[in-house]
């Protein structure tokens, strides 16, 4: 039997290169798989790290690879999951690796949700455009509300989960609930209508709605919905299905909770906090009044300290003992003052006896005048024969010139 | 006057404790402080003590 490799033609043999080549040349750009668009289900998907999506198209006899560029999966509106009807646009081409032929997806969006998510998209990009969405328009939550805002359905389970929580949380405030409708026909208007009437009621306002298909929860991407929860004046929290639900309510509010308890939560400070901060507000006045009260407790005693009988007593030995002392000197001194003036009077009056002619005559010496009691000074004031008068220290003798003897000169 | 929320009462409290903390209050005024804190710390206990969640339901559906 002739086998393959002893044919003459195995030196012209394709390499699997050359093949899958051939295979992409005649694949790629081919008119009838170009721009091509295909229905069908999402099989299995797979995310690698690399930011390209990998998925499996299928129907019920056949299937086809598709491969999802990291521009095409970040322009994605919804999640890709397994399940789900889509639409795909995009072109055939061959993986040369795996020499597979796969569909590159330039465009994927979901069909039968489809009219709900193209909805979706419109609304939130209006809204979008228009700011309603924008982080400067979120308002802070009070610390303390006083009036709760609930708009739900009366017969959920969101409003006795949220009832619940503030009861056991917060029983300080006070809840208003408005009920409104929360699925089906009318809910949109019955929510906006709901919400419109606790205006100038509460300090806060939690729309709620427990968990529920995406249509269930499909009237909080209504655009009525929308513009109410954004002219409500107080912030509004949104807690509308579970965790990974988003609506176009949870953008537009202040606050996105991602279930109606931890709406309640976010809402509502815990009042077993509160009471600790009282507490501590407490502890901390007597605190500082205490030390106050020790700062000025130690002025007093300081105070006190000098104003004592015996600080007194100190004080009045302390000035009398002063007056003592100046008393002593002013005697002292007034003593020595006092003797110091004797002895200058006595040197005085020493000094007047001694210019005084009487101490003069007392030594021996006379006065002599004439009868009318001038001066005999020289010979040529008397004359023999006048009488004169001579006076000595006990009395005055009388007597007669005789004769006159002039000195010579 | 309109009776003070509980808010009120608490930002009160702790604007008298800020008071009293930065120490530049007579000796008259920090008793005076500190007495009006006590109160405060009184008002707000109370209200937690009695606090009852009240739930009113809007009509008009």
């Amino acid at each position: 039997m002739q086998t393959l490799v002893s044919a003459p033609g195995v030196r012209d043999a394709l390499s699997v290169t050359e093949l899958v080549r051939a295979l992409r040349s005649v694949v790629g750009g081919h008119p009838a798989l170009t721009d091509v668009l295909v229905r069908g289900e999402v099989g299995s998907v797979s995310r690698p790290p690399s930011g390209l999506a990998y998925f499996t198209l299928k129907d019920s006899a056949s299937q086809v690879p598709c491969v999802m560029f990291r521009t095409v999966v970040a322009a994605l509106r919804f999640e890709l999951r397994e399940g789900i009807e889509v639409l795909v646009r995009g072109d055939v081409d061959v993986f040369p690796a795996k020499g597979q032929t796969q569909l590159l997806a330039r465009e994927v969006s979901p069909i039968g949700h489809g009219a709900f998510w193209l909805a979706f998209e419109q609304v939130r990009d209006r809204l979008a455009a228009e700011g309603l969405f924008a982080t400067e328009r979120k308002r802070a939550l009070p610390r303390f509300p006083a009036r709760i805002g609930l708009v739900t359905s009366e017969a959920g389970a969101a409003m006795h989960d949220v009832l619940a929580v503030l009861e056991r949380r917060y029983p300080l405030g006070e809840v208003v609930v408005s009920p409104c409708l929360v699925q089906g026909e009318g809910a949109p208007q019955s929510i906006a209508a709901a919400l419109d009437r606790i205006v100038s009621r509460v300090d806060v306002a939690i729309l709620a709605r427990g968990g529920g298909s995406t249509e269930d929860l499909w009237a909080f991407n209504d655009e009525r919905v929308a513009r109410a929860i954004a002219r409500l004046p107080v912030p509004v929290v949104s807690a509308v299905g579970h965790e990974l639900d988003i609506t176009i309510s949870d953008f537009v509010a202040d606050v996105r909770a991602p279930t109606p308890s931890a709406a309640a939560e976010i809402v509502a400070p815990d009042v077993v906090q509160v009471r600790g901060r009282v507490a501590a507000a407490r502890a901390i006045l007597d605190a500082r009044v205490r030390e106050r009260i020790d700062v000025w407790g130690d002025r007093l005693r300081f105070l006190a300290g000098r104003l004592q009988p015996g600080g007194v007593a100190r004080l009045a030995r302390d000035a009398r003992q002063r007056v003592d002392t100046l008393s002593e000197t002013l005697h002292r001194e007034g003593r020595r003052i006092l003797a110091d003036l004797r002895g200058r009077l006595a040197s005085v009056i020493g000094r007047l006896d001694a210019v005084s002619p009487m101490a003069t005559i007392a030594r021996g010496f006379a006065v002599v005048t004439t009868e009318d009691g001038a001066l005999v000074g020289s010979v040529a004031t008397v004359s023999p024969g006048d009488e004169i008068a001579v006076h000595v220290s006990d009395g005055t003798l009388d007597a007669i010139v005789a004769e006159l003897r002039r000195k010579e000169t | 006057m309109t009776e003070k929320t509980f808010e009120e009462a608490l930002v009160e409290l702790e604007s008298k404790v800020a008071a009293l903390t930065a120490g530049h209050l007579s000796l008259a005024e920090a008793l005076r402080t500190y007495e009006e804190g006590v109160a405060l710390v009184r008002e707000c206990s109370a209200r937690l003590d009695e606090a009852e969640l009240k739930v009113t339901r809007l009509s008009g559906e």
